[in-house]
C-alpha cells in the first residue's frame, strides 16, 4: 500500500486552512450600530414597565478558530470557525438594588442560569443587527423583570444580609478602538510537526493513548453601554499541547503532558524543542507505569513553580474573588481577614491582567479591558503575607465599592470576578539546589522517611462554599520521593494533594528564585477563561497526600497493534 | 462585512473541493484496518475462563458536511466538517441469549459513536479500532453477566433468542462526496431569508442549509462487508411572530432530499416563503380556539405528519430492552403499535407497505431508499398493514416474540442503539376519495357530533424548529404522541366556509387515532423527511407517501403557553 497517496489530501486541505486567517478589517463601524440600537433600547424600555432599566450594555465577541490535531499518529481534518456571539446585560431597578441580585435559600439556578448562545450577524447588514440586538434586549428585558420581582421578594421573607454593599458602582466610561491583524498561520508546517510527534509517540507500545494539537482562537469584543463606553479590543490564544496516556499493572491510568501558550506565531516553540519535550514525557510516562504507589501520608514538600502556580491559583486565588466575599453561600474565608496576615510574610500576591509577557513566556490571563468595560490594572493582593485586596467587579463589597477591573466571563454567561495573571512573588527566595537541601534538612528534622517534590499539577477543584467543608484537593501528575538518606530520588504515583486553605498556606518555609509561568483555562461559574500563575517553587513544612480515585480497568489485553509479535 | 464570509467561503470552497481521501475498495487502509484487526480480536481476545466474542462488527462511518446558516438577513455561520466515527457491536454469550440488547447503565441506551482520526492511516485507525474493541469486550462480558443475574430473577421475562441468524453478503456502493456547491447554496440561504425580510410581522427567522455526504463502511465475523453511501441536503426556513395574547407560532419549510440537490428553484421557494407568511400572519390574527372534540382531516405536510408521528415512530422497537433496574423502563419508547401486531390497527381499506428498494417515486428520489441495512442485511419490502391489519414490522436482527428474523431494516442513528425502521413507506387506501368529497364527509361528521365546524390542519408543529424561538419553558404544553396544529382551518359545518383558527394542542390522542381514519384522498404526495426515533429527536431520512387523512373523532385543548410581547418595535420595521 502506498500509505503517501494517502496523505495527500489531508495535507492539501490543512494547507489551504491558513486562508481565514488572512482575514481583512471589518468595513462598517459595528460600535457605531450598536449604539444607536443602544440609544433607541434605552429610550424604549428605560420606563417601559414598573422598574426603570438604568444600566445597558452590548458586546459582541467576534471569534475565529483553528484547530488541527493528530491522535494516535492519524491527523484530524482541521477545524476552522468564524462566528459572532452576542451578550446583552442590563440592569432594572437602582444601583442599591437590581435584577442581579443574589436570590438566597432557593435552589442553584435563581443565581446561575445556564449559558445563552446567541448567534450574531456576519455580515454589514445593518438591519440585521439591529434586530438581533432587539430581539435579545427584549428578551433579557423581560427575564430582567422577572428576576428583580424575585429579588424583591426575597429581600422581604429572609433576614438581613450581611454585606449591604450596592449591587453596581459607578466607572468612567472608556473609548478605546485597536486595529488587530490576524495570524498568519503556516498550517503545513504545524500539521508536519504534529505527524511527526504522532509517530513518535505511536513507536512506544505502553504510550495506550496519545495526541498532539494546535488552535489559534483570536477574539475581537465589541462593546457599547449606557454610560457612553465604546471598546473594541482583541486577543490571540495560540496553544501547542501534547498529551500522552499509558496505564500501570493495577488499572491507574497515567498520563504527562506539555503545554505552549502564546499570543504570536513567533512565540512558539521550535520543532527540535517539541521532539525533545515529546521524548522527555515518553520517558516520564514509562518511570511512572512502573512506579510505587504511594501510601497516604503528612510530610515535608517543595512544590515545583508550575506546579505552585496552579495549587495558589486554586486553592488561594479563587477565594479571593469578589463575588465570594458576597454571597451568603459562600464559605467566605478571607472576608473579614483584610489586614490581617493570612501567608508568611515574605511572600507577595498580586493580579495583573496589564502585563503580556513573563522572561519571554506570553501570558494568556492578560487583557486590556474587563467585561464590564473597566480597564484593566495590577492590584496587590497580598502585601508581606498582609491581605490587602479581593478582585472586585462592578458590583461592590464591603470596603470595596469599586471594581478593580476583574469582571471576566466566557460569552453566554454573566459576569463575575475572576483572576488574570496570578503572580507569586516571595522577597527572599534560595536556588532550587538550596530549597532541595532545605527540604532535605525538613525531612530530617520532622524524623519523616522522605519528602516529596509535585513537578507537575494537572489542576484541582476547591470548594469555596458553605454546604461543603472548605477544602481542596488538587492532581499531581508527576511526583518525585526524595529521601533523607542519600538514596536515589524515586518516581511515585498514586496520590492526589488535599488540605484546607488556611493551615495550607500557614506551612510555607522558603520559595526558591526560579518563578515560572502556568498558562491555562480556568472553569468558574462565568465559564471558560484563559489564566497565567506565576510563582516561585515552594517548600512547606507539611502537606496531605491521600490515595488518588483508581480506575478499575485492567489494561489492554492484546498488545498494540503496532507492536504485535504475532 | 461580507468581507468576513467571502474569505471564509474561499477558504471553505477550496477545502470542500479536494476529494475527501476516499479510497476504492482494492486499497482502502481504512477497510484493511477494519479486517486485520477483526481477524485479530475475534481469534485472540480471551480472558481466562471467560467467553470469547461470537460475533464481532466495525461500522466507520465518514460525514463531510456543510452548514450555511441565516438569522434576518444575514449569515450567521458557514461551516464545513469532516469527521470520522466508529460503532461496534461485539457479542458474548450465543445467539440464544448475548450481552446485547440490555441496559445496564444510561450509558448502554446512548451508543455513542467514537471519534475516529479522519487520516486513512492505517495504523492509526487500527489503535483505535484495538482500544475500543478492548473495551466493548470487557463491558460485553460484565453485561452479560449482569443480564443472566437479572433474568435468573425474574424468570419468564426473556424466551426469545437474541440474534437472528443471516447469510452474509458484500455490497459496495460508490463513495459519496460533498460536491460542494457553496455560493450557490449561500445565495439561495440569502435569498430566502432576504424574502423574509419583507414581512414586517415577523419577529425573527432562520434559514439554515445542512448538507452531509456520508460514506458507512461496515465489516463483521460472518464475512459481510459493505460499503454504502448517501448524501442528503436539507434546507429549513423559519419564521416566528405572535398573537396579541402572546402565543408565538413558528411556521416553516423543510425541503429534504437524497441523492440529489436541493430541487426547489428559487421561484418554487419563494412561492411557499409567500404562502407561509401569509398563513402564518393570518393565523397570528385569527381567534384562539378553546377546545375541540370531533373531526380532523389531515393534509398536505400534516397528513406527513400525522403518519411520521402516530404510525412511524410507534413501530418500534418491536421488543423492549432488557433493564438492568425497573425504574429505568418508563424513560425507554415502548413501541405503542408494535405491540398490537396481528391486530387491526387502521380501517380495512387501507394498506400500508414499505419499500426500502425504490429508489424513486413520480420522479422524485426517495429518502429511504436503501439495498442493505446497517447490519448488512439485504432490505426487504413488506407490508405492514393489511386491509387495516397489522402484519409485520420492520425488523432487525434482533428477533421479537412473534417474527424471529431480520427483514434488513435496522439502522443505527447517531449516538442511539441499532433499532428497526421503516424507509420508504406507501399508505395506500382502498377507495381514494377526491378532496371536495373529503371535505364534504368532513362537514357532515362535524354535524353528526353537533358541531359547528369541523378542522382542516396543513401543518403540524415541528418542535426541533419551534422550541428553540420559545421564551418560556418548552417543557409545558408538550403533547405525548402528536404535536400542535401550526395551520388550521374551521370548515363551517353548513356551508364549507373557511377560517384560519389557532390556539389547540391534541388531548389523549392516542395510537387508536389510526382506526378512527374513515377515508383518505386521492391527493397522494411525496414527503421527504428526518423520522426522529423513540430515543431523540436527532432524525434518519425516510420518505412518505400518503394523501390526506380524515380521522373520525379527535380531541384538543387550549395551549397555556404564551410568550411576552415586546415592548418596543424591530426596528427593522420601524416606520414601515
Amino acid at each position: 500500500m502506498n500509505r503517501l497517496s494517502i496523505l495527500v489530501p489531508v495535507v492539501c486541505l490543512l494547507l489551504s486552512a491558513q486562508g481565514i486567517y488572512s482575514g481583512e478589517p471589518v468595513q462598517m463601524d459595528l460600535l457605531n450600530v450598536m449604539q444607536q440600537e443602544l440609544d433607541r433600547s434605552v429610550s424604549n424600555l428605560e420606563n417601559a414597565a414598573e422598574f426603570p432599566l438604568y444600566y445597558l450594555q452590548y458586546a459582541v465577541t467576534d471569534q475565529r478558530k483553528l484547530n488541527i490535531a493528530v491522535k494516535n499518529g492519524g491527523l484530524e481534518a482541521p477545524n476552522s470557525s468564524v462566528r459572532r456571539y452576542l451578550d446583552v446585560d442590563l440592569r432594572l431597578g437602582s444601583v442599591e438594588l437590581d435584577n442581579t441580585h443574589e436570590i438566597r435559600g432557593g435552589n442553584w439556578r435563581d443565581n446561575y442560569s445556564a449559558r445563552r448562545i446567541v448567534d450574531f450577524p456576519l455580515d454589514a447588514d445593518e438591519d440585521a443587527i439591529r434586530a438581533a440586538l432587539w430581539n435579545e434586549t427584549e428578551y433579557k428585558f423581560r427575564k430582567g423583570l422577572e428576576r428583580y420581582t424575585k429579588v424583591l421578594a426575597n429581600r422581604q421573607v429572609k433576614v438581613e444580609e450581611e454585606d449591604l454593599s450596592n449591587d453596581f458602582s459607578a466607572a468612567e466610561p472608556q473609548q478605546y478602538s485597536e486595529d488587530f491583524e490576524y495570524a498568519v498561520v503556516d498550517t503545513a508546517h504545524w500539521q508536519s510537526i504534529l505527524k511527526k510527534v504522532g509517530t513518535y509517540f505511536s513507536g512506544y507500545p505502553f504510550v495506550i493513548k496519545s495526541s498532539a494539537s494546535f488552535a489559534v482562537t483570536e477574539e475581537t469584543t465589541f462593546m457599547v453601554n449606557s454610560e457612553g463606553s465604546r471598546l473594541k479590543h482583541s486577543n490571540r490564544y495560540i496553544r501547542f499541547i501534547l498529551n500522552i496516556n499509558g496505564m500501570a499493572e493495577d488499572g491507574m491510568e497515567l498520563s504527562r503532558y506539555e503545554t505552549w501558550a502564546a499570543a504570536s506565531m513567533n512565540n512558539l516553540p521550535e520543532e527540535a524543542e517539541i521532539m525533545a519535550t515529546a521524548e522527555r514525557l515518553v520517558e516520564e510516562l514509562e518511570s511512572l507505569i512502573g512506579a510505587p504507589v504511594v501510601n497516604p501520608y503528612i510530610g515535608p514538600a517543595i512544590l515545583r513553580n508550575r506546579a505552585s502556580g496552579v495549587f495558589f491559583h486554586e486553592i488561594f486565588g479563587h477565594r479571593l474573588e469578589g463575588h465570594r466575599q458576597k454571597s451568603e453561600s459562600e464559605g467566605q474565608t478571607f472576608t473579614k481577614m483584610l489586614g490581617e496576615e493570612i501567608l508568611p510574610v515574605i511572600i507577595n500576591v498580586y493580579d495583573d491582567p496589564t502585563i503580556t509577557q513573563f522572561k519571554g513566556v506570553d501570558l494568556r490571563g492578560a487583557y486590556k479591558f474587563d467585561d464590564e468595560g473597566v480597564r484593566s490594572r495590577r492590584i496587590t493582593v497580598v502585601e508581606k503575607g498582609v491581605l490587602k485586596n479581593f478582585l472586585t467587579t462592578r458590583s461592590p463589597i464591603e470596603n470595596f465599592p469599586e471594581s478593580n477591573g476583574h469582571a471576566r466571563r466566557q460569552f453566554g454567561r454573566a459576569t463575575v470576578a475572576r483572576m488574570g495573571n496570578t503572580i507569586v512573588q516571595s522577597d527572599t527566595a534560595v536556588s532550587f539546589d538550596r530549597l532541595r537541601e532545605m527540604l532535605i534538612e525538613e525531612i530530617k528534622r520532622q524524623e519523616k522517611p522522605y519528602g516529596l517534590i509535585f513537578n507537575d499539577i494537572s489542576g484541582g477543584f476547591t470548594m469555596t462554599g458553605r454546604r461543603g467543608p472548605q477544602a481542596f484537593k488538587v492532581k499531581p501528575l508527576l511526583v518525585t520521593r526524595v529521601y533523607a538518606d542519600g538514596s536515589p530520588d524515586e518516581v511515585v504515583r498514586g496520590v492526589d494533594i488535599v488540605g484546607t486553605p488556611l493551615t495550607s498556606f500557614s506551612k510555607i518555609l522558603m520559595t526558591a528564585d526560579d518563578d515560572a509561568v502556568f498558562n491555562g483555562t480556568c472553569g468558574a461559574e462565568s465559564g471558560m477563561v484563559p489564566v497565567s500563575a506565576i510563582s516561585p517553587s515552594i517548600l512547606v513544612s507539611e502537606i496531605e497526600v491521600e490515595k488518588v480515585r483508581k480506575g478499575q480497568e485492567k489494561p489492554p489485553i492484546l498488545p498494540h497493534p503496532g507492536h504485535d509479535k504475532k | 462585512m461580507k468581507t468576513i464570509t467571502r474569505i471564509f467561503l474561499k477558504y471553505l470552497i477550496l477545502a470542500t473541493l479536494i476529494p475527501a481521501g476516499f479510497c476504492q475498495e482494492s486499497n482502502d487502509p481504512v477497510f484493511d484496518a477494519m479486517k486485520n484487526e477483526l481477524d485479530r480480536s475475534i481469534n485472540r481476545l480471551k480472558i481466562e475462563d471467560m467467553h470469547t466474542p461470537y460475533f464481532l462488527s466495525y461500522r466507520i462511518q465518514d460525514n463531510e458536511t456543510a452548514t450555511i446558516q441565516a438569522r434576518y438577513s444575514s449569515i450567521v455561520n458557514i461551516n464545513t466538517n469532516r469527521k470520522r466515527f466508529l460503532y461496534i457491536d461485539l457479542r458474548v454469550g450465543s445467539p440464544d441469549l448475548d450481552n446485547s440488547n440490555f441496559v445496564g447503565s444510561w450509558g448502554d441506551v446512548f451508543n455513542m459513536r467514537k471519534p475516529v482520526v479522519d487520516e486513512n492511516d492505517y495504523q492509526s485507525i487500527r489503535h483505535q479500532l484495538w482500544l475500543n474493541t478492548d473495551k466493548a469486550y470487557k463491558k460485553a462480558l460484565e453485561n452479560l453477566a449482569r443480564k443472566e443475574a437479572y433474568l435468573k430473577s425474574h424468570p419468564g421475562k426473556e424466551d426469545i433468542p437474541d440474534f437472528a441468524a443471516v447469510e452474509s453478503s458484500v455490497h459496495l456502493d460508490k463513495p459519496a462526496s460533498l460536491k460542494t456547491d457553496l455560493p450557490n447554496w449561500e445565495s439561495k440561504v440569502r435569498t430566502a431569508a432576504g424574502a423574509l425580510k419583507e414581512a414586517s410581522a415577523l419577529q425573527d427567522w432562520k434559514v439554515t442549509c445542512n448538507v452531509i455526504a456520508a460514506n458507512k463502511r461496515y465489516l463483521n465475523s460472518e464475512g459481510s462487508k459493505h460499503l454504502k453511501a448517501v448524501l442528503i441536503h436539507q434546507f429549513v426556513i423559519s419564521a416566528t411572530v405572535q398573537a396579541d395574547d402572546g402565543q408565538r407560532l413558528t411556521g416553516f419549510l423543510k425541503y429534504t432530499t437524497v441523492n440529489e440537490d436541493i430541487p426547489a428553484t428559487d421561484d418554487i421557494m419563494l412561492s411557499d416563503i409567500d404562502t407561509m407568511v401569509k398563513e402564518l400572519e393570518e393565523t397570528a390574527s385569527s381567534p384562539a380556539i378553546d377546545e375541540y372534540s370531533g373531526p380532523v382531516l389531515f393534509t398536505d405536510f400534516a397528513a406527513a405528519q400525522f403518519i411520521s408521528q402516530l404510525f412511524v415512530k410507534q413501530l418500534s422497537p418491536a421488543r423492549g430492552l432488557v433493564t438492568a433496574e425497573d425504574w429505568m423502563q418508563q424513560y425507554l419508547p415502548d413501541g405503542k403499535l408494535a405491540r398490537r401486531l396481528n391486530r387491526r390497527v387502521m380501517p380495512e381499506f387501507v394498506t400500508v407497505t414499505d419499500e426500502p428498494g425504490k429508489e424513486s417515486y413520480n420522479e422524485i428520489n426517495l429518502a429511504g431508499y436503501k439495498i442493505v441495512d446497517d447490519e448488512g442485511v439485504k432490505s426487504e419490502t413488506i407490508t405492514l398493514v393489511k386491509d387495516g391489519w397489522l402484519v409485520d414490522l420492520p425488523m432487525s436482527r434482533l428477533p421479537c416474540k412473534k417474527i424471529r428474523k431480520s427483514n434488513g431494516h435496522a439502522l443505527t442513528v447517531q449516538n442511539q442503539m441499532t433499532i428497526p425502521t421503516v424507509t420508504n413507506l406507501f399508505i395506500k387506501p382502498d377507495k381514494p376519495q377526491p378532496m371536495k368529497k373529503m371535505v364534504k364527509r368532513l362537514q357532515k361528521l362535524a354535524k353528526e357530533f353537533g358541531n359547528e365546524y369541523g378542522l382542516l390542519v396543513k401543518q403540524l408543529d415541528d418542535p426541533s424548529v419551534s422550541n428553540p424561538y420559545m421564551w418560556s419553558d418548552v417543557s409545558q404544553d408538550m403533547p405525548e404522541l402528536m404535536t400542535a396544529p401550526l395551520i388550521m382551518y374551521k370548515v363551517y359545518a353548513n356551508d364549507g366556509r373557511m377560517e384560519l383558527v389557532r390556539g389547540l394542542i391534541p388531548d389523549e390522542v392516542s395510537v387508536r387515532s389510526l382506526r378512527d381514519i374513515v377515508a383518505m384522498g386521492k391527493d397522494e404526495k411525496v414527503f421527504n423527511l428526518m423520522q426522529p426515533t423513540g430515543y431523540s429527536e436527532f432524525g434518519y431520512p425516510i420518505a412518505i407517501i400518503t394523501p390526506s387523512i380524515l380521522v373520525e373523532e379527535m380531541g384538543f385543548k387550549s395551549v397555556e403557553m404564551r410568550d411576552p410581547l415586546p415592548l418596543s418595535a424591530n426596528p427593522m420595521f420601524e416606520g414601515k
